[in-house]
């Protein structure tokens, strides 16, 4: 019958269909950023259940099956098995475990140390800048590569040797950043205006200031992120990183390559993972920079 | 020489402007006044046929002597504007692309509307001349020069462009109150020598009352009152316009009220 | 500008002498006995011993610096231990070949990109603006060492195409045979003429470049875009575009040309990035350039070939800022005050 009343909806399916519209609408503003979200949670998820979702999970440690050596991909072994018989698929998917942990200690430390650099020089300025300053320009003319297999030498190589490494060349970085970010503030007076307001009320100010201050260094780090996948790859490539048995990309790639014109799987799959992950994460970088910019550069 | 009527300006279906008529007649200076946000920049980028780079949408009619502008190409736009419409912007070093020097910029400009070489040489000189500046300024770079010499040098670059209109956006309100003087003053001079027509924008009533030949206000992206500046000045017929008078500090010598 | 160039060249000068003295605080540190290395597995204690006083190296460690650090300035850069050359000569030998395959790379990376990256600001938002970014986010998340393989695997293993290493057909050498002029083979085979080494080394350039350029091309593509983007936005484009300026010359040359500034500055960063990317494709596809020897010099703990390899890639990334800074003084005036 016509003219007949609708049947409200209740509030809480109201509130999750206006949730579905706001990231409907999101996603198709900014795409890359959403799909960079989704990969990226994607992979960590897989990461993280990978001792569970795995076929073959003793593949990704110490078991070796040289009877299996070099299947191709089948039904048994989706993306294959290596040299000495482990499946490829299981260790690619433990692979990400491991890349990502590097990622998130490097950021930890980089963050860390180029912050407290950086911070210091820009606050307290004058001499200590300039010194501080040098110091990391002399890193920062250290080509990160050449620098992390410099340390990768002196320490005895090892993913946390990597972790080591990469850090070393990562933090200038982030001292040149949060330093820019905190002569501008001491520049805006805010400083002198906490002083004369008196601490508690100064920790407001802080409240404002700090997220503005605070985006270059998030989108940075979300970059960031697939910078040190790539480098971690690439010094695991050389043997100076992650060994033997540890399921990382870059190792799998460098011990399949002898043979990669006879088994393609070996070398194939974990290269993708590293473009997979960087993209993601690059996706996100980007992202974020196109959403917080604050020109809104469309059109 | 324009005629607006029934002019709308969106942004994603919210409409900023609207201008149901408003007509300009060559020689002489229209001002539009209101305060940030009245649409009256807006307006001033339609007429000149650029609210498209920023994403508007345009809707009623622009005419620039009888020819319609809205729907004109962007190929067609190249003869109009500079040619036969030409703007000066609010902050002028800002406006003045920081990796050539004025000279270059003025060169080329006069290089793309077609005039020669030997002519582009005389014409510079006049339009400099009429503005009060020295010949040095063509080899500085923007960022060299003062605010009121960049504002100057733009109305001599549109000058000896032989624009019929001049669309002014703000062009005094980024200068010291003395520079604003000048500038005025320069602009009168080129309708008065040249019979330029004007669009003057601004939120400055003081300075339009000395400048304008007629005066729309504008409020809220709707036209509040228009007419003869002096009339507008004296009687106006809205509670706004009123306002927005009292509001002028009066310790200007001839002044209306 | 004098000023500024000549407080730039200075400022480098301390930036170099840092990164000498951290090169040689991380070689002293790097564990294993070079005398040994150097004097081989089976060499009496007197030999090793002789070794130690030959090259010095019982000595503290600071006399050891700054006898390293006089030499260098002196243009004795040491004697490598593995290929019984001065260093300066091995440095000679190798640096050409790495240099043509990184600015090649360069070249390409920047010819191609820079026109995407203003096609891409062009159409910011749109379809092609999604396309170019895509493009570019995926050349640089590529590693380079998987790319060079993934390229020798398609192009010549699957499809024939291209030859999967060195740098030049070796069946040539009997029937037209390289006379050395720079020991890079493409050049040397241009500068005398001999034409069928030439469309050799020329072909077996292809796929080095392509790995080597991916990376500098994704990244010269984004900042090319975000800079253009960000001028696009300024008055000074409303300005010319209402001068009458048709929208083609706006872009390509008012918005383009204060927008190489931050392009070039990337150069410089992405140039010695390549640089030690180069070593990766250089041992991918045989190519005896400074990467082989980097790599042998890390295995036998060729301290002085090792500090010669980190000191030139470091002063190169130095002089290179430094040329960058003039240029962009040359192209923005504003740099200059």
């Amino acid at each position: 019958m016509r003219g007949q009343a609708t049947v409200p909806k209740s509030r809480t399916t109201a509130q999750a269909q206006s949730r579905w519209r706001t990231l409907a609408s999101g996603a198709r503003r900014y795409p890359l950023l959403f799909v960079g979200v989704s990969l990226a949670t994607v992979i960590v998820v897989v990461g993280l259940l990978a001792p569970w979702i795995t076929p073959y999970p003793h593949d990704a440690g110490s078991a070796t099956h040289a009877t299996a050596a070099l299947q191709s991909p089948g039904a048994h072994h989706w993306f294959g098995t290596d040299l000495v018989g482990r499946d490829v698929l299981t260790r690619v998917v433990h692979g990400a475990r491991v890349s990502l942990a590097i990622a998130i200690f490097v950021l930890l430390i980089a963050a860390v140390v180029g912050l407290t650099v950086g911070l210091t020089a820009g606050f307290v300025g004058g001499k200590v800048d300039t010194l501080l300053m040098r110091i990391t320009d002399v890193f920062l003319a250290f080509p990160a590569l050449l620098l992390s297999v410099a340390l990768s030498a002196v320490l005895t190589a090892s993913a946390t040797s990597a972790v080591v490494a990469i850090s070393a060349t990562w933090w200038p970085w982030y001292a040149r950043l949060s330093r820019a970010q905190a002569a501008a503030i001491r520049r805006t007076g805010y400083c002198d205006a906490a002083r004369v307001i008196g601490a508690s009320r100064s920790r407001q100010l802080w409240r404002h200031v700090l997220p503005n201050a605070a985006t270059p260094v998030f989108v940075q780090m979300s970059l960031d992120a697939a910078g040190i996948i790539l480098t971690a790859a690439t010094l695991s490539y050389l043997g100076l990183g992650a060994q033997d048995p540890t399921p990382e990309w870059g190792l799998m790639v460098s011990q399949g390559q002898s043979l990669a014109t006879t088994a393609w799987w070996v070398v194939t799959f974990p290269g993708l993972a590293i473009v997979l992950t960087a993209i993601a994460f690059n996706f996100i970088g980007d992202g974020l920079q196109t959403a917080f910019d604050p020109k809104r550069a469309r059109r | 020489m324009i005629s607006i009527r029934d002019l709308r300006i969106a942004y994603d279906g919210r409409v900023v402007a609207h201008v149901p008529e408003l007509d300009l007649s060559a020689g002489t200076i229209m001002g539009i006044a209101g305060e940030s946000g009245s649409g009256k920049s807006q307006t001033a980028l339609a007429v000149m046929g650029l609210s498209g780079y920023a994403g508007a949408h345009v809707s009623g009619s622009i005419t620039l002597d009888g020819q319609e502008l809205t729907t004109k190409s962007r190929r067609e736009w190249q003869t109009i504007r500079g040619r036969r419409i030409a703007m000066i912007m609010q902050s002028p070093r800002a406006a003045l692309n920081p990796t050539v020097t004025l000279g270059t910029l003025f060169r080329r400009s006069l290089r793309l509307h077609g005039v020669s070489r030997a002519d582009s040489k005389a014409r510079m000189r006049t339009a400099l001349d009429e503005v009060v500046l020295s010949p040095d300024i063509l080899d500085r770079y923007p960022h060299q020069v003062s605010g009121g010499q960049a504002q100057r040098f733009a109305i001599a670059l549109v000058s000896a462009l032989r624009a019929d209109v001049v669309i002014a956006d703000e062009p005094t309100s980024a200068l010291d109150v003395t520079v604003q003087a000048e500038v005025i003053e320069v602009l009168r001079d080129l309708r008065d020598r040249h019979g330029t027509a004007m669009l003057f924008i601004s939120h400055d009533l003081a300075v339009i009352s000395e400048l304008a030949d007629s005066v729309t206000i504008m409020r809220h992206g709707e036209v509040v009152e228009s007419g003869p500046t002096a009339l507008v000045m004296q009687t106006p017929r809205q509670v706004y316009t009123r306002e927005l008078l009292a509001a002028v500090p009066t310790i200007r010598r001839g002044d209306p009220q | 500008m004098i000023r500024y160039l000549a407080h730039r060249v200075l400022q480098a000068f301390g930036v170099v002498a840092g990164v000498v003295t951290l090169t040689f605080a991380i070689a002293r540190l790097i564990p294993g006995d070079p005398a040994i290395a150097y004097a081989g597995p089976r060499a009496t204690t007197a030999e090793i011993e002789s070794v130690r006083q030959e090259f010095g190296l019982d000595d503290p460690a600071w006399k050891q610096f700054v006898s390293y650090v006089s030499g260098i300035v002196r243009g004795d850069w040491g004697t490598s231990l593995h290929t019984r050359q001065p260093v300066i000569e091995d440095l000679g030998r190798a640096i050409p070949t790495t240099l043509v395959l990184v600015v090649v790379g360069i070249l390409v990376a920047t010819a191609v990109g820079i026109p995407l990256g203003v096609l891409a600001a062009r159409s910011a938002g749109r379809l092609g603006d999604l396309v170019v970014k895509v493009a570019a986010i995926l050349a640089v998340s590529t590693p380079v060492f998987w790319l060079a393989i993934l390229l020798q695997l398609v192009f010549f293993s699957r499809l024939g195409w291209l030859p999967v290493a060195g740098q030049y057909d070796p069946n040539l050498d009997a029937t037209s045979p390289l006379s050395s002029v720079v020991g890079v083979p493409v050049i040397d085979a241009l500068l005398t003429g001999n034409m069928p080494v030439f469309f050799s080394a020329a072909t077996h350039m292809i796929l080095p470049v392509i790995a080597i350029a991916a990376f500098p091309l994704g990244a010269v593509i984004m900042v090319t875009r975000a800079a253009m983007l960000e001028n696009l936005a300024e008055e000074h484009i409303r300005m010319v575009r209402a001068i009458g300026f048709p929208e083609r010359t706006v872009l390509g040359r008012w918005a383009l040309r204060p927008s190489l500034n931050p392009v070039l500055a990337l150069i410089a960063l992405v140039f010695a990035y390549s640089l030690t990317n180069s070593f990766i494709v250089e041992s991918v596809f045989n190519w005896p350039g400074l990467g082989s020897y980097a790599i042998k010099s890390i295995q036998s703990l060729d301290i002085p070939a090792i500090l010669g390899v980190t000191l030139f890639v470091a002063l190169v990334y130095v002089l290179l800022n430094v040329v960058v800074d003039i240029l962009q003084a040359f192209i923005d005036p504003r740099v200059r005050a």
